[in-house]
């Protein structure tokens, strides 16, 4: 797979630079891929336990190559979108048969959805109205109806999804992706965070590498800006190509003269002309512009859509994890008028969502695209007490729910259908519990990897995305 | 033993027993006291008994080392290795002429002197402090740390005076309170202070502390003895929670300790009155509302309804708190206070009984209670019995209100006692405060914090502990969580270090005690061992032993013990002095060894991580030496040193040495994560290198590289092209170039294109702020001089004094901090005509009063005129134009300056159709092209031979 890839990108590379009057044996044309430009397994940037970005097979034959993990950041209600539980109707505005179970904030009666629900797909799956799009696929989604993780308050729960741990600085699940796999594309980076217009709460530390090498942690693009050199920075040559190209040689020249073969001299040059060809390649993978009106009508407009082209872009070009937030802060944290707020943000999303699947589907990528959907928690299936100073006191709105909630996997060759669920009130995971860790365990393995072997040596011990919990779920690997 | 070698005696060592044991083992070989490995001959010199051990590893290893670095890669190495700053060409001359011993002996004494050398070495020190200039991620509050900046220059001065190490590391621990201390020592508490603040979580900025200390000056894991006891180093949950109760007794202090005993100036001291009166406000803020909001729960109704609110369920407590203001956390304090209280209590053991019961019981029950035990008043309210609990209720309301005008009454506690549900102390004012309170609480803490983040120097504070009184006692905390509390723990070092058979401390907290505990005993030896090693590496890319910050059992162990346990003791018998241990290394043959055979592309297969150090190693520079080299290469680089911080990245760039750099711990410079800059996150032990297309990204196009290469070009002598090729050679590289090279040079030269003429598309927008009076008919405009890549700011870094948040982004901005400072886009008109103006402002924010913006034309003068606040509005105005007239979009933060971030592309259109969108024409300053000269330049700067260490 690597070396084809590298063949692949030998014709464009070359008249890439030829077009700028480089001599064809101006240039070592080995692709930084090959076996022959890595070296041995002795890192060739000098000693040390560096990291690279070279593709590499994972532990175990894997089903998936690549990630997009769409956060409803703020934390969507599983009772309003994939979790119905009629039996809530029962106790509407009434206390529920059993003493809540306490939250970030106090709540008090049962607040039954006020969504429509209908049947979809042949397994006649349950959907709200807020998702009647993305239900279309219903016979593709595995939904994980009893999902659960520790704490009930935003910054540990995003840390947890996204790092496996609630407070400390640890590596993101897309860094340890990264490291495992490496980058198959050229000229993008391997891990980009998209969010428009501003970063989730916890900012940066969401795509972390933490104490892997900084090369794993994610590029935040801001998906406001649509021009690639707004997207990634130091793009824009400042130069005219043809000045660059002839920098190149000249820099080639010298390098040759100093040490003729050293491999220190010849990686550096190589990594140069990458940066060279990213100028003309990366706008390239990033210009939504050229897509046609067709791709438009299944994405919808506004800015999810242009989130999931450019994440279905991405996938296509080798990139290997691209996570994409809805909205800076905390969009979906709905404590008042969750009706309006989470009809809002669903329509942004719906379409772009059904659109992206549809379109893996049809480019053939949802085989190796592990599409993960969900927010850091659920809602609680009470009505959240005003807190003054916090929310606006309406009683129309659910607080923070850590105990059950629901997330959907799709491609990767995970198994569609429904696995566990919540207890008949939906409060807490009841049939199956699957922790945050356990789902982390669960894609790991979707993408090759023994989750308790892939590790990183730092402060004496070998870490790993699960610490020391995760268990593979096989009603979702199939 | 002797052996003989081509003849010669060699120095042959007796082994010193160190026995290595890779399993758990009770004692650590790290923590053995230090003895002196014996030679024979006896070689007094350290250096000399360095290459000897270093000979005998690879004389096992049957390898011949490579010979000495040519002359000028000696200097270049020793200066960039030393100051982090290359030797200059004439430098290099002077001693490629005359390369002997004592030459080199003089330059390495001159370098270890000089204040460049303390800068650099200070910054080694600053990634195992985890320094940083900002708290973290916090949600709201002012992330600078306004005084971190004190702890580097105290670094630096001390490195620069040569502090013995074991005072360097008992001042960082207890500099405010060691007998032996300056004043000014308090700084080096920042070593504790400055890390992350995980939203507060205390036991997580502890754990911190402690493991800056077991991993920074121990080499020791400690921080895995958290939750349970250490897997495979002797280390248990008590002794992390020994040392552990020392930091959870040192407590944070809001009155810091000025630094500087200068009398401030007259600016400085209007600037400290400035910060008085801004916290001044916030903690009148606080007690004023707070006396409002405790009355406002004493009111007949209130009360009424929080004593029927103790007994309600989920239903009914919605019912309550659909009906008017309800305060959770009043409740279950009146929940708690009732639980409390007896059944017979005089005052409210009747509600407590007759509170729960269902309104059908109600009557049954009220018959059987026996009120002679209660109070006359309380007894009074069965008087007419009441019909039901709501009734009851209000009496009682009634009844406890009232008593406010009798303190000594038995019914006061109730609302007004010490223990009353009431009674919730300032400090929990979030508890109380509704909404618009607590913005407006945290608005005016902001406004003191952002001021506190531009103090200036004269007035910079100490960041230090200060011990609790009394002392409270520490328990483990079991499986780590605070909520599961077992034993008490004494505060001392960890058992493998002695702590058992040394007493507990006993002074305060103990950290003074600690201090000396760690610069002593057991402890010495390991300090000792841990910070050579680390010099070692700082100095060879790899220490002796390979894991800097691990000396435990998973550690590595080291590869030449013996030279290590030298190195260790004579470090301690030569006073613990850094510039000793330096200068002993440098002169070493194995450190002055070439780092590679030019043209070899032979791969060093027995040895290919250079374990034998058959040669030097060779490295990257790190990302504040390949900044400081690029700015020295281009001669501009600012020698001043000390003071606040310097924002990097920000246009125009500073030129202060990166050291002075600000550290966003949350959210760094892209520039510093391409190029390897540190990770603050928590300490680390030692750098990581990578080749990644953003450096090549940040090589080619960053403005910064750009600035640099045609700053050199710009300084070129006039003289022949060949001569200037030469002259350009030697000032990036520190050298003369081969004929040949200097030939690639002139012929590149010659292919280089021309530098197109790049004229700036005309571009009518450009981004100011206004200073004048509101209501903008005629706002001054001052262009806004700093550019981040993101935004046109005021200032480098923000907030600041006087323009606060003040800048403009492609979508939009933040106005200045009162309503005569604002944000203006002017878009000057290019062509006569009619134009439309439209666009739409977003002002997200609920919170605060939303900001005003205005349209004001320089002849027409205000056209448009909206507040906006969490919402939108929209503007489509037409109007007619003529060349070099202005349209300025103003936008000021209303009366109050809090959460005032906006978002207003407008976009003018022509009748003839053309059109300017803010956004488009939003643009950093002008990076023109460089010349050819500029772009020879430029490729020097990519070269290997530029960003590695020879």
């Amino acid at each position: 797979m690597d070396s084809l890839n590298s063949r692949e990108q030998f014709p464009s590379r070359r008249s890439a630079l030829a077009q700028f009057g480089m001599g064809i044996g101006g240039l070592a044309f080995a692709s930084l891929n090959s076996p022959e430009a890595t070296g041995r397994a002795s890192s060739p940037l000098g000693p040390g336990k560096n990291g690279d970005l070279f593709p590499r097979p994972p532990h175990k034959s894997a089903k998936a190559k690549s990630v997009i993990h769409i956060f409803l950041n703020g934390g969507p209600s599983h009772l309003d979108t994939f979790d119905q539980k009629p039996r809530l109707a029962r106790y509407a505005g009434k206390s529920l048969p059993r003493p809540n179970l306490p939250t970030e904030r106090q709540t008090g009666a049962c607040f039954p959805s006020p969504f429509r629900f209908s049947q979809y797909g042949q397994s006649g799956l349950l959907v709200s109205e807020l998702f009647q799009e993305t239900a279309c696929h219903a016979d593709d989604l595995c939904i994980i109806r009893s999902m659960k993780t520790d704490l009930p308050n935003h910054e540990p729960a995003l840390l947890m999804m996204n790092c496996g741990e609630s407070r400390q600085v640890r590596p993101s699940f897309g860094s340890w992706v990264l490291y495992g796999l490496g980058c198959e594309a050229q000229n993008l980076p391997g891990y980009v965070a998209l969010c428009p217009g501003g970063q989730p709460i916890q900012e940066a530390q969401n795509w972390t590498s933490a104490f892997l090498p900084a090369i794993y942690q994610g590029s935040y693009l801001d998906t406001r800006h649509t021009s690639p050199e707004r997207l990634i920075g130091q793009l824009r040559p400042v130069n005219p190509l043809a000045s660059q190209a002839r920098q190149l040689a000249l820099l080639e020249q010298l390098e040759g003269f100093n040490s003729p073969d050293d491999r220190i001299e010849r990686q550096r040059l190589k990594n140069m002309e990458l940066a060279f060809r990213m100028q003309m390649e990366a706008p390239e993978a990033m210009d939504l512009s050229k897509e046609s009106a067709k791709t438009w009508q299944l994405y919808g407009d506004g800015v999810q859509a242009r989130q999931m082209v450019l994440a279905r872009r991405m996938v296509e070009r080798g990139v290997r994890f691209v996570q994409v937030f809805h909205g800076p802060g905390q969009p979906w944290d709905s404590h008042d008028d969750l009706e309006t707020n989470h009809r809002r943000l669903a329509l942004e999303l719906d379409r772009a969502v059904s659109g992206l699947l549809t379109d893996l589907k049809n480019r053939g990528l949802l085989e190796s695209t592990l599409v993960v959907w969900g927010g850091e928690f659920g809602r609680t299936p009470t009505v959240e007490l005003p807190t003054p100073g916090s929310n606006l006191g309406r009683l129309n709105g659910r607080d923070h729910n850590p105990y059950g909630f629901t997330m959907w996997v799709a491609g990767g060759g995970v198994r569609p259908g429904v696995v566990g669920s919540t207890d008949e009130l939906g409060f807490k995971a009841e049939d199956n519990p699957v922790h945050v860790h356990d789902l982390h365990a669960t894609l790991l393995h979707q993408l090759g990897f023994d989750h308790e072997k892939l590790v990183y040596r730092h402060a004496a011990r070998d870490f790993r995305l699960t610490d020391v919990h995760g268990r593979v779920v096989p009603e979702i690997t199939g | 033993m002797f052996r003989r070698v081509n003849g010669e005696v060699m120095l042959i060592w007796v082994c010193v027993c160190l026995v290595f044991s890779q399993g758990q083992s009770a004692e650590l070989w790290s923590v053995r006291p230090l003895v002196r490995p014996m030679l024979r001959p006896p070689a007094e010199n350290t250096s000399l008994a360095i290459d000897h051990f270093i000979s005998q590893g690879l004389l096992a290893q049957h390898r011949q080392p490579l010979p000495q670095a040519t002359p000028r890669d000696l200097l270049i190495r020793i200066h960039l290795d030393l100051t982090g700053l290359p030797p200059t060409a004439l430098e290099v001359d002077a001693f490629v002429a005359n390369p002997g011993t004592k030459a080199y002996a003089a330059v390495v004494d001159r370098l270890l002197k000089s204040r460049p050398h303390a800068e650099h070495w200070a910054r080694h020190w600053l990634d195992v402090a985890r320094y940083a200039d900002s708290l973290g991620y916090a949600f709201l509050e002012e992330r600078t740390l306004p005084f971190a900046w004190t702890y580097r220059d105290w670094v630096i001065e001390a490195l620069e005076t040569d502090m013995p190490f074991d005072r360097f590391v008992q001042f960082q621990i207890a500099g405010d309170q060691l007998p032996d201390a300056q004043p000014k020592d308090k700084a080096g508490l920042g070593f504790l202070t400055l890390g992350r603040r995980f939203l507060n979580n205390l036991p997580d900025i502890l754990d911190d502390r402690v493991d800056v200390v077991g991993r920074g000056l121990l080499g020791l894991t400690v921080s895995c003895a958290r939750c349970h006891d250490h897997k495979h180093d002797p280390i248990t949950m008590r002794d992390y929670y020994g040392l552990y109760s020392i930091f959870a007794n040192s407590a944070e202090s809001k009155e810091l300790p000025r630094l500087n005993d200068e009398v401030p100036d007259v600016a400085a001291r209007e600037f400290a009155k400035e910060q008085a009166r801004r916290d001044q406000v916030v903690a009148e803020f606080v007690r004023l509302r707070m006396e409002l909001r405790r009355d406002s729960f004493r009111t007949r109704a209130e009360v009424k309804r929080y004593l029927l609110a103790i007994h309600a369920d989920s239903g009914e407590i919605t019912k309550l708190a659909s009906e008017g203001e309800f305060n959770p956390f009043v409740w279950e304090k009146w929940k708690d206070f009732l639980d409390e209280v007896p059944v017979s209590d005089p005052v409210l053991g009747l509600w407590r009984q007759l509170g729960p019961i269902a309104p059908g019981e109600f009557s049954k029950r009220l018959q059987a209670i026996d009120s002679s035990h209660f109070h006359p008043l309380v007894a009074g309210l069965l008087k007419p019995p009441p019909s039901n609990r709501e009734v009851l209720a209000e009496r009682y309301a009634d009844l406890l209100v009232q008593a406010k005008s009798d303190q000594n009454g038995p019914l006061y506690a109730v609302l007004f006692g010490t223990k009353s549900p009431m009674n919730v102390p300032n400090e929990l004012a979030g508890k109380l405060f509704g909404r618009a309170d607590r913005d407006q609480q945290r608005d005016l803490q902001r406004q003191a914090d952002e001021w506190r983040a531009a103090t200036p120097a004269v007035l910079a504070c100490a960041m230090v502990l200060k011990d609790k009184s009394p002392v409270a006692v520490q328990k483990v905390m079991r499986r780590g969580n605070p909520g599961a509390l077992g034993d008490a723990v004494v505060p001392r070092l960890p058992e493998v270090l002695g702590g058992l058979d040394t007493l507990p401390f006993i002074q305060g907290s103990g950290r003074a005690e600690l201090a000396k505990a760690l610069t002593s005993g057991k402890a010495r030896p390991l300090l000792a061992r841990v910070i050579v090693n680390r010099v070692w590496a700082w100095h060879f890319a790899e220490g002796l032993v390979r894991t800097p910050s691990d000396f435990g059992n998973r550690g590595d162990l080291p590869t030449h013990p013996e030279l290590l346990e030298l190195l260790a003791f004579d470090f301690v018998a030569n006073g613990m002095s850094l510039r000793w241990l330096h200068k002993t290394i440098l002169q070493t043959d194995v450190y002055r060894r070439a780092s590679h055979e030019r043209g070899s592309m032979v791969l060093d297969e027995v040895d290919p991580d250079n374990r034998w150090l058959a040669r030097q190693n060779r490295r990257r520079l790190d990302f504040e030496s390949l900044r400081d080299r690029l700015l020295f290469a281009a001669g501009t680089l600012n020698t001043k040193g000390g003071g606040p911080a310097d924002a990097l990245f920000t246009a125009p760039f500073p030129h202060r040495r990166t050291i002075y750099g600000f550290v966003d711990r949350q959210n760094l410079p892209s520039a510093w994560v391409a190029l390897d800059g540190p990770n603050p996150d928590s300490h680390l032990p030692k750098r990581t290198t990578t080749l990644t297309p953003a450096q090549g990204l940040f090589w080619l196009n960053h403005p910064l590289v750009i600035e640099a290469s045609q700053a050199l070009a710009n300084q070129l002598p006039k003289a022949t092209e060949r001569e200037k090729c030469r002259h350009l050679f030697r000032a990036v590289l520190a050298g003369d170039p081969s004929e040949k090279e200097t030939t690639a040079l002139q012929v590149a030269l010659a292919t280089m294109p021309e530098a197109p003429f790049v004229k700036r598309p005309a571009n009518p927008w450009s981004h100011g702020m206004g200073v004048g009076v509101p209501g903008w008919d005629s706002p001054y405009f001052a262009p806004l001089n700093f550019f981040t890549g993101e935004s046109w700011q005021a200032t480098p870094l923000l907030p600041r004094p006087g323009t606060g948040k003040l800048q403009l982004t492609a979508e939009g901005g933040h106005p200045g901090p009162n309503p005569s400072v604002a944000a203006i886009r002017r878009f000057t008109v290019p062509q006569n005509g009619k134009v439309t103006l439209q666009g739409t402002v977003f002002h997200p924010d609920y919170r605060g009063d939303g900001i005003q913006v205005s349209i004001v034309h320089n002849r027409e003068k205000i056209i448009w005129q909206q507040k906006v606040h969490n919402g939108r509005k929209t503007h489509d105005i037409n109007l007619v134009v003529k060349v070099g007239d202005t349209i300025d979009f103003v936008t000021d933060c209303g009366k109050d300056p809090g959460n005032d971030a906006f978002f207003w592309s407008p976009l003018v259109q022509f009748d003839s159709l053309e059109t300017y969108s803010a956004t488009s024409g939003f643009a950093g300053p002008l990076t023109p092209p460089l010349d050819r000269w500029g772009l020879l330049a430029q490729t020097l700067f990519w070269t290997t031979e530029f960003q590695w260490i020879p």
